[in-house]
C-alpha cells in the first residue's frame, strides 16, 4: 500500500539516542523464558503477536521485519511483561522504540501517522496531548444507555467549567506556550 | 515476590500535575481532586503553565522520547522553582513518564544533552529537585486527616479496586502499599472510609484501554474488559474504584455492554479515587463531582451511602 506521507528509505534503523532499544537497554539479556507472553493480554488475543518473539527477533537484529510488520502495534502497553521479566527487560519499551522507527519507514500505517499529526498539533497549539475530540469511543463498545450518556458529555463537562474543545480549564499563558513551541522545535516535533 | 522499596510519601506542598486524559474524558476527576486538596487544607499549586507530559503518545508510539524529556524538564523545573516540590499526578501514565524523564535528566546520555540544549534555548532555568507521586499516595499519607473530614462512610459496602498498570508495573518496586502483583494502595484508602475491599480474579489485568486500541482495535478492549468483569462480578461489589482516567473510561463506558453479554443485569458504579473521596467529604455530586459524566449511573451508590441530592 502506498503512503500519503514522505517516508525514509532504508536501511531501517532505530534512532541511536533511543536507549530503549539496542545493547544499552539490557535487551540482550532476554533468555526467552516466555513469562512476558504468558502475562500478555494482547498475545492471548492476537495470534500474530508475542512479546517473546519480538524480543528474539530484536536480539537477532531483525529490525526491518519488525518495523515493516504489524505485530508491534498489537501491544496494549500494560507493561505486565516489564514487571514480570526475571531479567528486568522491557518488551513494551522495545516496542515503543520500534513504533517510532515504523512511523518513518512503514507505508501501511498512515492511520498511526494521522494520530501523530493530531498529537503534534495538540502539543504545538495548546500544550496538550489528548483533547476531548482526540479519542472517540466506537459505538460497538457501548451499550444503549451508555451511548446516550456518552453523547451528553460535552454538555456535562461545560457544566463543570470546561470547554468542549479543551482538556484544561484554564488556558496556558501565551509566553509559556511560546517556550513549549521552542522545546518542540528544538527536539524535532513541530 | 520482588522486594518493594519502602518510600516516604510527602504529606504536603503539592504541585498538581493535571492529566490531559482526565481533563478530556472525566474533568470530574480534576474538580474532585481540587475539592479534596482544598478541603483538607493542603498547600498545593494548580499551575496553568504546566504542559501535558505526553506520556500517552509515548505508549501509543507516535512521539519520540526526546521531546517528552524536554517537556518534562520544563514541568519539573516549574514545580521545583514554585517551592511546591512534591508533584502529585492524577494519572499513572504521568507518574511513570515523569519518573522515566527524571532518570534520563539525572543521568548522562546523548538524549539528555539534546533535551538540555532545547531547555536552554527556550530560556528555562532547569531544576528537578522534585518528588514524583500519585495522588492516591497523597491520600494514603493524609488518610487520618481525610477520615476526620468525612461526612459519609462506606460502611456496609463491598468495593473492588483496579490499580493502573502504569502505576504498578513500570516502577514495580515502588508501589506504596502491597506489591505490584497485589497492590493495596487503593484498598487501604477505601478501607479507611469503612468499605470492605473484596478480592477478584484478574486483579492485575489491564483495564482494556490500550490507548489507541479502544479506537482502532476494539476487539482488544472488548476481550480484556470481558475477562476483567468476569472476575469482578464474582466478587459482587457495590462499587469499583480506579486511580486513572483511562482505566475509568474503559471500565465505566464499556461496562453496560460487557455485563449484559455476560448475562449480568446489575450495574457496578465506577469511581476514580478522587471522585469517591470528594463525595465522602460532602462535595456536590453534580456541580463538583460531575457524576453525570459517567457511563454507569452513580445515583444508586449515592443512595446506598446516604448522600442526598441524587436526581431520579
Amino acid at each position: 500500500m502506498a503512503s500519503r506521507y514522505d517516508l525514509e528509505e532504508g536501511p531501517v534503523k532505530v534512532d541511536p539516542i533511543d536507549e530503549r532499544f539496542g545493547p544499552s537497554s539490557g535487551m540482550m539479556r532476554c533468555m526467552q523464558c516466555g513469562k512476558c507472553s504468558a502475562s500478555c493480554p494482547a498475545a492471548l488475543l492476537f495470534e500474530d503477536f508475542s512479546p517473546r518473539d519480538v524480543m528474539l527477533r530484536a536480539m537477532k537484529g531483525e529490525i526491518e521485519s519488525l518495523v515493516m510488520g504489524m505485530e508491534i502495534w498489537r501491544c496494549g502497553q500494560c507493561l505486565s511483561c516489564a514487571a514480570r521479566c526475571p531479567r528486568d527487560c522491557s518488551p513494551a519499551g522495545v516496542i515503543q522504540a520500534l513504533r517510532i522507527a515504523a512511523l518513518r519507514y512503514n507505508p501501511d500505517i498512515d492511520y498511526m501517522r494521522q494520530i501523530e499529526d493530531g498529537v503534534k498539533a495538540n502539543l504545538n497549539e495548546c500544550a496538550q496531548t489528548i483533547l476531548p475530540n482526540t479519542l472517540v469511543l466506537p459505538n460497538e463498545l457501548l451499550g444503549p444507555r451508555t451511548r446516550k450518556r456518552y453523547r451528553a458529555s460535552a454538555k456535562n463537562r461545560k457544566a463543570l467549567g470546561y470547554r468542549a474543545e479543551d482538556s484544561r480549564r484554564v488556558e496556558i499563558p501565551e509566553e509559556d506556550l511560546a517556550r513549549i513551541k521552542i522545546l518542540l522545535k528544538e527536539t524535532d516535533f513541530s | 515476590m520482588y522486594a518493594t522499596v519502602r518510600k516516604e510519601i510527602p504529606k504536603d506542598d503539592y504541585y498538581l500535575l493535571k492529566s490531559c486524559q482526565a481533563g478530556s474524558w472525566y474533568p470530574s476527576i480534576e474538580t474532585s481532586l481540587r475539592y479534596v486538596l482544598t478541603t483538607m487544607g493542603a498547600n498545593y499549586l494548580d499551575d496553568p503553565r504546566q504542559s501535558s507530559c505526553a506520556g500517552c503518545a509515548n505508549h501509543i508510539g507516535v512521539i519520540p522520547f526526546l521531546p517528552i524529556v524536554a517537556l518534562n524538564a520544563r514541568n519539573m523545573s516549574l514545580a521545583s522553582h514554585s517551592g511546591h516540590r512534591n508533584i502529585v499526578c492524577n494519572c499513572p501514565t504521568c507518574y511513570s513518564n515523569l519518573k522515566d524523564c527524571k532518570i534520563i535528566l539525572d543521568g548522562d546520555s546523548p538524549m539528555r544533552d539534546r533535551a538540555m540544549a532545547a531547555v536552554e534555548k527556550a530560556g528555562i532555568e532547569y531544576n528537578d529537585s522534585v518528588t514524583i507521586n500519585h495522588v492516591a499516595e497523597a491520600f494514603l499519607a493524609n488518610l487520618e486527616r481525610l477520615q476526620s473530614l468525612a461526612k459519609y462512610s462506606l460502611r456496609g459496602l463491598r468495593a473492588v479496586t483496579h490499580h493502573g498498570c502504569h502505576y504498578t508495573k513500570i516502577y514495580y518496586k515502588e508501589v506504596a502499599s502491597g506489591n505490584f502483583e497485589r497492590p493495596t494502595l487503593l484498598d487501604r484508602v477505601v478501607e479507611g472510609f469503612g468499605a470492605k475491599v473484596v478480592d477478584y480474579p484478574e486483579r492485575s489485568l489491564c483495564c482494556g484501554l490500550g490507548f489507541h486500541h479502544i479506537m482502532l482495535y476494539p476487539d482488544y478492549t472488548q476481550a480484556v474488559t470481558r475477562r476483567k468483569y468476569s472476575g469482578i462480578v464474582e466478587a459482587n461489589p457495590d462499587l469499583l474504584v480506579t486511580m486513572c482516567a483511562g482505566c475509568t473510561l474503559s471500565l465505566d463506558m464499556c461496562q453496560e455492554k460487557v455485563l449484559r453479554e455476560l448475562g449480568v443485569e446489575k450495574d457496578i458504579p465506577v469511581l476514580n479515587i478522587s471522585e469517591l473521596i470528594a463525595l465522602l467529604l460532602g462535595a456536590d455530586p453534580y456541580k463538583m463531582v460531575g457524576i453525570d459524566l459517567h457511563g454507569v449511573p452513580i445515583e444508586p451508590l449515592l443512595k446506598k451511602i446516604g448522600i442526598p441530592g441524587a436526581r431520579e
